[in-house]
């Protein structure tokens, strides 16, 4: 049982180096996404809008 | 997030879902190996994210094919994030396998056959995004990347094949083998569990991509035609 604790804690490192490389990767893509649609939503309704009152 | 419909934020967010449940099969359900032990789990990550590289290549392929046959111009955004996604499942593939490396052959890396084709194809999508990057807006730049974009998917069966036409430190294909695989079948299971997370996640990223680089694109024909 001891062996088994031991091992695993082991592990833990590499695989939280692994899972969390993963998540970053992913996770950061998509907020990346998500903030330049907002920033490209904003600058095409502010190009509306100066297309309007021209 | 504003600006993203309504059916593509629900995707979005069922897609993350469905990785984190498959994430959390492989690292408290899934079993590890006999000999490896609880290290093994690195697997569940490690693979799908090399059969996305390699998807994500051949999808690159797909659309710079579609630029160059049927001239289509769109085809080219969807080139390009493929490229971007297939850039981040490389990199992800090198870094895990670099993990794995480290507890199971003692070192984080060497220029074994597989690695170093590997990190070949991250460089071929690096490159081609330079390239697409640095090039004017025109047909011009959608058919020299398109020609790029064909190229690096030559690499991928050279990758798949490095384990078996060279000597090398990697393991060889346990997974897609004519006499079938050599692991567990929950093993397997994981491993496709995991892998259809991973392409859910990554259909998701490619669609708000695509749909950002198509808004960014009229945007600057708008501008473009509102100069005094």
């Amino acid at each position: 049982m001891n062996d088994v604790m031991t091992e695993g804690l082991q592990a833990t490192p590499y695989l939280v180096a692994c899972y969390g490389i993963a998540a970053a990767l992913m996770v950061g893509f998509a907020i990346w996404n998500i903030l330049q649609a907002k920033k490209l939503e904003t600058l095409r309704q502010a190009l509306d809008y100066r297309e309007k009152e021209s | 997030m504003q600006g993203m419909s309504t059916k593509t934020k629900i995707f979005g967010i069922l897609s993350f879902l469905i990785m984190l449940a498959s994430w959390y099969w492989a690292l408290s359900i899934a079993p590890s190996e006999e000999h490896m032990g609880e290290v093994y789990r690195i697997i569940y990550i490690h693979v799908p994210s090399a059969f996305n590289a390699f998807l994500w290549a051949y999808v690159l392929c797909f659309f710079s094919i579609m630029v160059l046959w049927k001239k289509n111009s769109q085809a080219s955004l969807w080139a390009r994030a493929s490229a971007e996604i297939g850039l981040m499942f490389t990199v992800l593939t090198l870094a895990t396998g670099s993990i794995w490396g480290r507890p199971t052959w003692g070192v984080w890396w060497v220029w074994d056959a597989r690695l170093t084709t590997t990190l070949i194809l991250a460089l071929l999508f690096a490159g081609y995004l330079i390239l697409y990057n640095s090039l004017a807006a025109n047909a011009q730049r959608a058919k020299i990347s398109a020609v790029l974009g064909i190229i690096i998917a030559a690499d991928v069966p050279i990758i798949y094949k490095s384990v078996t036409w060279w000597r090398t430190l990697h393991q060889p294909p346990s997974l897609m083998r004519k006499d079938g695989p050599t692991m567990a079948p929950e093993m397997v299971t994981t491993i496709v569990f995991c892998l259809i997370g991973l392409i859910l996640v990554a259909s998701w990223l490619l669609k708000t991509r695509v749909d950002n680089l198509k808004l960014s694109e009229s945007l600057e024909r708008q501008s473009f035609e509102q100069v005094p």
